[in-house]
């Protein structure tokens, strides 16, 4: 039997973007991004290691809005247009660097990778990859969690209790829908968790979630066992801390892999290096230089970059995951010596740290995988859940308020770039309570309008908006969304007043944020 | 005090691209609500927000002159609730003046885990207040280790603290002040919310 185990877990989320207004928008391209880039050499990873009879266990959330977006046909047909353009680059570039035998081999690379992609996105899994997280969690592999419905920010949203438990209701409903069960757990959006909130997860029979360190630290009582191991709060649900040893090992810059010389860079792309005329058609509609996925590069040091050798690469992931399994290793045989049971390490990261950031992160994962599997008896993979079946009793506790965001606490969402959002978010939540409990019986056209203004409220609680707001990058956008919803949300609410329903806007409206097509806005009531 | 306050944050952006949507669709600088709302931060700050009506505030300035009284200045009392306790009568832990039609103010709190609300009101001259509004009530976490224990399942001190100490319970906050770098050099094109919230340092930095 094992000492102790590692639950890995991966947090897959970006915000609703569908613009079907334009031909192209590059916002979108996070999406075709991340597809490419994390979640397919995830899959594939997933697939290799199932085929060699690798015992693996892996907790992968997918946020709501992310689902959604997997399953848009829309945003399907042009993530298949923008690989097949991935594909006629990548043989553009096999052609134009055909007399540097380095370079070239990376070419044919990225052109074998593509063309791969589209393989297993389109005539693999049939253009919906959902179905591959599906058979790995039947397979019993993965346990695919949820997440907050628009990924909102809930410890800011806790005056309105009802819009706290609509982002997890939809959520939840959500996830049925794909997987035909209830989720075991959750991913608080941001790790953001309010005393009580696991009342609301409790209702919904969910078993887990997590929270940052401090949030286990300084709990009451006070916790035994540190973060190595759950607890359950008073509700039942039980609670997972972030372990920071193992999370640092992968996240830092300063002593973390993905900042090793012989990586990818990803600063060096061929959208910024190439000449403009050669590289127009493959980059924004607007003419504006953006990243395509093909780097030549590895990070070498601060200045000069050198060519990106793979297998050096790959040598390199290989070494960081021995590295990290034999931290582990250490880590529970010193647990194991003074816990009078089994300790768990919880490490969390962001899906689309690997491949998108961390190029070589999807294989760093396997290495790790394999080896915890082939190479040692210490350590052993395991999910939350799983977990939770160990032992008939835990602790009790009540975590304490915190994120992993900036301070451990609310200041990422809540500060003078962004706190202006409150006072609509908040008056939209209870505006939204007070109609649905008006509208009690409505007409199906108050119906279509009711359920918009659901979507429009929880749309514009995406966390993501407030987090771009602070950090500058796409500011814009993020305050045009958002003022996009709480401006649509009060027109729709005024025309129930005023018993006059634009059907123009509401037809634009239900066809440009078509997600939860099943929300049903009684659950404010 | 003006009934409704212009954020002028509503309109800033760094964004250096002009937005590609119009934006059409005009959104409410005010209900004609009458109030204030609290929100916690973390364990040393809190933020409140509100909206007061111009006939709230006429009414009390016609309170204040009845009585012989002078108007002296709009002022947030921040109050220390008691567990059980009524916020009327609870005491005054600060209070602030408040200038430039501000709507909105970050408050600076003691980390004590401790209940808050405020009270938003026009003073006279002889520093009697007069409310206009009063918050709700929110507890603020306390940033510390719990003086409370299970008896079903405690360890001996050393014990506890070693496991404090493995689990990093001294290492925190110091990803912090490495995330204070992390924003200003984090990605150019294209990221995750999440996946900037949950860094302990800048991986984009080589």
């Amino acid at each position: 039997m094992a000492k102790g185990y590692l639950a890995l877990v991966l947090h897959a989320h970006l915000p609703f973007i569908r613009h079907p207004e334009y031909d192209s928008f590059l916002e979108e391209s996070w999406l075709f991004e991340a597809i490419t880039d994390t979640y397919i050499p995830l899959i594939n990873v997933f697939d290799r290691l199932s085929k060699d009879g690798v015992d693996f266990h892996i907790t992968v959330s997918l946020s709501p809005t992310l689902i959604d977006m997997l399953r848009d046909e829309l945003l399907i047909s042009r993530y298949i247009k923008h690989v097949d353009k991935l594909i006629k680059l990548s043989e553009m570039e096999i052609k134009r660097t055909a007399r540097d035998s380095r370079v070239n081999a990376l070419s044919r690379m990225y052109n074998e990778r593509y063309i791969e992609t589209k393989y297993v996105f389109s005539e693999k899994y049939g253009n919906d990859i959902l179905r591959a997280f599906k058979k790995f969690q039947d397979l019993g592999n993965v346990e695919v969690i949820t997440c907050g419905a628009t990924h909102g920010y809930l410890p800011l949203m806790d005056l309105h209790k009802p819009a706290v438990r609509a982002q997890i209701k939809v959520a939840v409903d959500i996830y049925k829908s794909v997987f035909g069960c209830g989720p075991k757990g959750v991913w608080l959006p941001e790790c953001g968790y309010h005393p009580g909130h696991d009342e609301i997860l409790a209702e919904f029979g969910i078993k887990y979630f997590f929270v940052e360190t401090h949030g286990i630290l300084f709990a009451s009582p006070r916790p035994k066992y540190g973060v190595y191991s759950p607890y359950l709060c008073k509700s039942g649900v039980g609670v997972f801390g972030r372990d920071l040893e193992s999370s640092k090992a992968v996240w830092s810059s300063k002593d973390g892999y993905p900042g090793d010389a012989n990586y990818r860079e990803y600063y060096r792309d061929v959208g910024f290096d190439l000449d403009y005329d050669y590289i127009k058609p493959f980059i924004n509609g607007d003419g504006a230089r953006v990243n395509t996925g093909i780097k030549y590069y590895k990070i070498t040091g601060r200045t000069d970059k050198e060519p990106y050798d793979r297998k050096d690469a790959l040598n390199t992931a290989a070494d960081h995951a021995g590295n990290f399994m034999f931290n582990r290793e250490k880590q529970v045989e010193h647990l194991s010596g003074i816990m009078d049971r089994v300790p768990v390490i919880v490490s969390p990261y962001d899906a689309e740290l690997f491949g998108h950031w961390w190029y070589e992160g999807p294989e760093w994962l396997e290495f790790l995988l394999r080896k915890i599997y082939f190479d040692q008896e210490t350590v052993k993979t395991i999910t939350p859940g799983k977990y939770l079946e160990l032992y008939d009793k835990y602790p009790v506790i009540t975590p304490s308020m915190s994120s992993w965001g900036y301070k451990g606490y609310s200041e990422m969402w809540l500060d003078g770039s962004n706190d202006w959002i409150y006072r609509y978010l908040h008056k939209m939540a209870e505006m939204m309570t007070s109609d649905a409990r008006e509208y009690k019986d409505p007409t199906e056209l108050y119906r279509r309008v009711l359920n918009q203004m659901a979507r429009e409220l929880l749309l514009a609680q995406s966390s993501d908006w407030a987090f771009i707001m602070k950090t500058g990058t796409f500011a814009n956008y993020a305050v045009n969304r958002t003022r996009e919803h709480i401006g649509r949300f009060f027109a729709f609410h005024d025309q129930l007043e005023r018993g006059s329903i634009d059907m123009e806007m509401l037809e634009s409206a239900e066809n440009k944020n078509s997600l939860f097509k099943e929300i049903n806005y009684e659950m404010y009531q | 005090m003006p009934s409704c306050g212009y954020n002028e944050s509503m309109d800033s952006s760094n964004g250096k691209r002009a937005p590609r949507q119009s934006v059409s669709l005009p959104i409410p600088e005010c209900w004609g609500d009458n109030k204030i709302v609290l929100m916690v931060r973390d364990p040393w700050m809190l933020y409140a927000y509100w909206e007061i009506q111009a006939d709230v505030e006429n009414r009390v300035i016609k309170e204040i002159e009845k009585k012989g009284l002078v108007v002296s200045k709009s002022v947030l009392k921040v109050r220390d609730v008691m567990d059980g306790s009524a916020v009327e009568g609870s005491p005054v832990f600060s209070s602030f003046d408040l200038k430039n039609y501000a709507n909105s103010w970050y408050i600076q709190i003691e980390n004590s885990g401790k209940k808050w609300a405020v009270d938003i009101g026009i003073e006279s001259t002889t520093g009697e207040f007069f409310l206009l509004a009063r918050s709700n009530i929110v507890k603020a976490p306390f940033y510390g280790v719990s003086g409370i224990y299970d008896e079903e399942w405690m360890c001996s001190e050393e014990l506890y603290y070693k496991m404090f100490a493995i689990s990093g319970g001294y290492g925190i906050g110091t990803s912090s002040l490495e995330m204070r770098e992390t924003m200003k050099r984090r990605p150019k094109s294209w990221f995750s919310s999440g996946m900037s919230s949950g860094m302990i340092e800048d991986t984009s930095s080589f």
